[in-house]
């Protein structure tokens, strides 16, 4: 049916008879490609104008950019300046004036120059500033947290490895800031009880607490197990906190979700119950690189119903703790005995037949077990969608096909330093959900398995082939022309790659990281090839390829808008620089 | 089941047509309309925008996807309707703006948006669009040096 539109109209712009929210919601379907929206901003006046006005979060480059960036978008509500290495006090007062009321968080981690004096202008000008992340910040002093106890709003207060700040300035920052719901104080080895306590007191709605590697006992404790709403409380390589000091805690938490002790190697079960006494809403406990899981740790658990996640990495653990594991009421989503000594066939068959539900399973480095285990893991839990089994090398290359016949749902599989060959991938192409696959030093697969990988395994994204040296194009070009969404690929050190893989591996618009170090056939042509048609590259590793020369870095220079990071090898040293502008 | 009333709707070229009333009301204006009028709404002097074939278009998309019970046929139904060209999706769009129909306005916008998105640059999106290009040739190359310092 012919339209009647005159020819002249052609020439105006149709879109400026919507009403913006609908231009909004098309801006924010282009949100996954900044490209896209850079584009649309350019195409003309109304266009530019509804990018400004959508755009509320920005992460600039350089400093000296912000006041332009600034007057262009009036609505910012998320700042990370984790770009620009340097902030001062002048350039956070003029956020502060320009962004005023919209700016709701600032990240100013990785970011140093800056003083109290900057932040207290953030305080009291931004009145719906509700989260500031101050990590990194190693010379910032109680001064800086006074300035930061003027924002009356504050919700949220990153301060990882503030070391210079005191119990002192986290006191003003308790006794100011008492809507305070998260707080981080990992690593602020100048804090103590004192400061911790005083926080505990005063800000009422805190639900989430890190307190890892602070030189705290459990005389904060007490007042910590007293806030309603706590739900998340990490202690990592707490180490003033131990058994006895725990045993006299009078009472429990019962808002606690989540708990993390790991690197506490002076807890036992002892302690941990004192510590999880009355949290009955339990449900993710993580006790990596502590005391050995013994039975009698893991009777303690018994009671906890809603339990859902364990991490016991690194933990010596018995066949009666494995056993007693399998003995819980809870039915477990996640379990993570990586790298844990003492896991047999026995033990862990004895874990996966009760716990039917697993989703996520790392048995990283579980050097003990056999086909035994993999096909009780595959009868039991048909639902996992995570298996992480790096350096299984006594599991045979049988086991491997039974993965691909009974573990449909698998989303990420980790078989790092396995013995499994091209039969096993043809059956593992069966997981037609994985988005993520490890095969790094697998020296039994050949292209005839990343063939089977490229037909049945449409959805991945991330493919690890490090140093799987049988690997040749054929096979790259399987898998690019076959995982059209791929974003990350490693092929460091086979050998046998050359240009070929990387002109195919130039369709897949959406790659974001090549590592190609030590494969020494490819050549700069390849790399253009790549440079222009992976447009989000993010990250490139050609370290230890000698036929990439100057011609090669041009094009990334001029086509790689999005490049953060390249390894690269000059003659004899080898670079690798961090790209802060694309020209 | 009873059978639902039907509503006759006028478009401005004088065409009435009867659609369902269940699905007439998942236009929000003719809600409104039938909720003040009583169960016969018509919609002609208001109804400037909408020439017939949109309207018969809405009424299709509508009895389509209440008969559509699977997912998946409805979405492969629904990227064949909205497979049109530029001044046909962009009828729909004022279309579905005009009578404030929400299911049909989020399709078309996600329809907008993957054509934006299949533009491998500026030049593609105004030729697709027909838009004009009102930047002064100065105006622009700061805009582009702006965009490009920014990884936002």
């Amino acid at each position: 049916m012919k339209k009647q539109k005159p020819d002249n109209l052609r020439g105006f712009n149709p879109f400026n008879q919507l009403p913006q929210e609908i231009i909004f919601t098309i801006l924010d379907l282009l949100n996954s490609n900044p490209l896209d929206i850079k584009s649309f901003s350019l195409a003309c006046k109304s266009f530019y104008a509804a990018e400004s006005k959508h755009r509320t979060s920005l992460k600039p480059l350089r400093q000296e950019h912000l006041p332009s960036i600034l007057s262009r978008y009036p609505n910012i509500g998320h700042l990370h300046l984790t770009r620009c290495s340097r902030v001062s006090d002048t350039c956070l007062s003029f956020v502060s004036h320009a962004c005023a009321s919209s700016l709701r968080s600032i990240d100013l981690s990785r970011t140093h120059l800056f003083s109290a004096s900057g932040l207290l202008g953030l305080a009291l000008n931004c009145n719906n500033l509700v989260e500031i992340d101050l990590s990194n910040a190693t010379e910032l002093k109680d001064s800086a947290m006074a300035a930061v106890s003027q924002a009356k709003n504050l919700e949220k207060l990153w301060l990882a490895r503030c070391k210079s700040v005191t119990d002192l300035g986290v006191g003003c920052v308790a006794v100011g800031c008492r809507k305070l719901k998260s707080i981080c104080l990992k690593w602020c080895l100048g804090v103590g009880d004192l400061g911790v306590g005083l926080l505990a007191v005063k800000c009422n709605h805190i639900c989430y607490l890190d307190l890892s590697y602070l030189p705290i006992t459990s005389k904060c404790l007490s007042p910590i197990l007293k806030l309603q709403h706590l739900e998340e409380l990490v202690l990592e390589g707490c180490f003033g906190i131990d058994d006895d000091s725990l045993a006299v805690l009078k009472h429990g938490c019962n808002s606690l979700k989540s708990l993390d002790v790991s690197s506490c190697q002076n807890i036992s079960h002892n302690g941990l119950s004192s510590l999880v006494s009355g949290a009955v809403g339990l449900q993710q406990l993580t006790l990596a690189h502590g005391s050995p899981v013994t039975s009698s740790l893991a009777d303690s658990l018994k009671k906890f119903s809603m339990l859902q996640s364990v991490k016991v990495d690194g933990c010596l653990i018995s066949y009666d703790g494995l056993k007693t594991i399998g003995n819980w009421c809870a039915s477990l989503r996640e379990l993570s005995l990586s790298k844990c000594s003492g896991v047999t066939d026995e033990g862990l068959s004895s874990i996966v037949t009760k716990h039917k539900d697993l989703r996520k399973l790392d048995i990283t480095c579980c050097r003990k077990i056999t086909d035994v285990s993999i096909s009780c893991i595959t009868n039991s839990c048909n639902s996992l969608t995570s298996l992480r089994m790096e350096s299984c090398t006594l599991v045979s290359r049988e086991a491997f096909v039974l993965i691909g016949q009974r573990c449909h749902l698998l989303e990420e599989l980790d078989l790092t330093d396995n013995e499994i060959d091209d039969k096993g991938l043809k059956y593992i192409s069966r997981c037609s959900q994985l988005t993520n696959l490890k095969l790094g030093i697998c020296l039994n697969i050949t292209d005839e398995g990343l063939i089977h990988i490229g037909r049945g395994c449409s959805k991945l994204l991330e493919l690890d082939l490090y140093r799987s040296v049988e690997i040749t194009d054929s096979g790259i070009i399987a898998i690019a022309q076959g995982c059209p969404g791929l974003e990350m690929i490693n092929i460091a050190y086979c050998k046998d790659i050359t240009d070929h893989s990387l002109l195919s591996l130039s369709k897949c618009s959406r790659l974001k990281t090549l590592e190609s170090r030590g494969c020494s056939l490819i050549t700069s042509l390849g790399l253009t090839a790549v440079a222009v048609g992976c447009k989000e590259l993010t990250k490139l590793d050609v370290k230890k390829c000698p036929n990439i020369d100057d011609a090669g870095m041009l094009p990334l220079a001029h086509f790689s808008q999005n490049l953060r990071q390249v390894c690269y090898s000059v003659l004899f040293s080898e670079l690798c620089f961090h790209c802060h502008k694309s020209d | 089941m009873l059978l639902s009333k039907n509503s006759a709707l006028e478009s401005k070229d004088n065409e009435i047509f009867e659609v369902e009333e269940s699905i007439a009301i998942q236009s929000e204006l003719i809600k409104t309309m039938t909720t003040m009028v009583n169960s016969k709404a018509y919609v002609n002097e208001r109804n400037q925008m909408v020439p017939e074939a949109r309207c018969r278009k809405q009424a299709n998309y509508h009895v389509e996807q209440n008969n559509k019970i699977v997912d998946e046929e409805l979405s492969d139904w629904e990227s064949k309707f909205f497979e049109v060209d530029m001044d046909d999706l962009h009828e729909l769009f004022m279309a579905a703006n005009y009578l404030e129909i929400e299911s049909l306005l989020n399709g078309v916008t996600k329809r907008v948006g993957d054509f934006i998105k299949a533009c491998k640059n500026v030049e593609v999106i105004r030729q697709t669009f027909g838009i004009n290009n009102d930047f002064a040739a100065q105006q622009e190359e700061e805009i582009r040096k702006l965009n490009s310092w920014n990884h936002i």
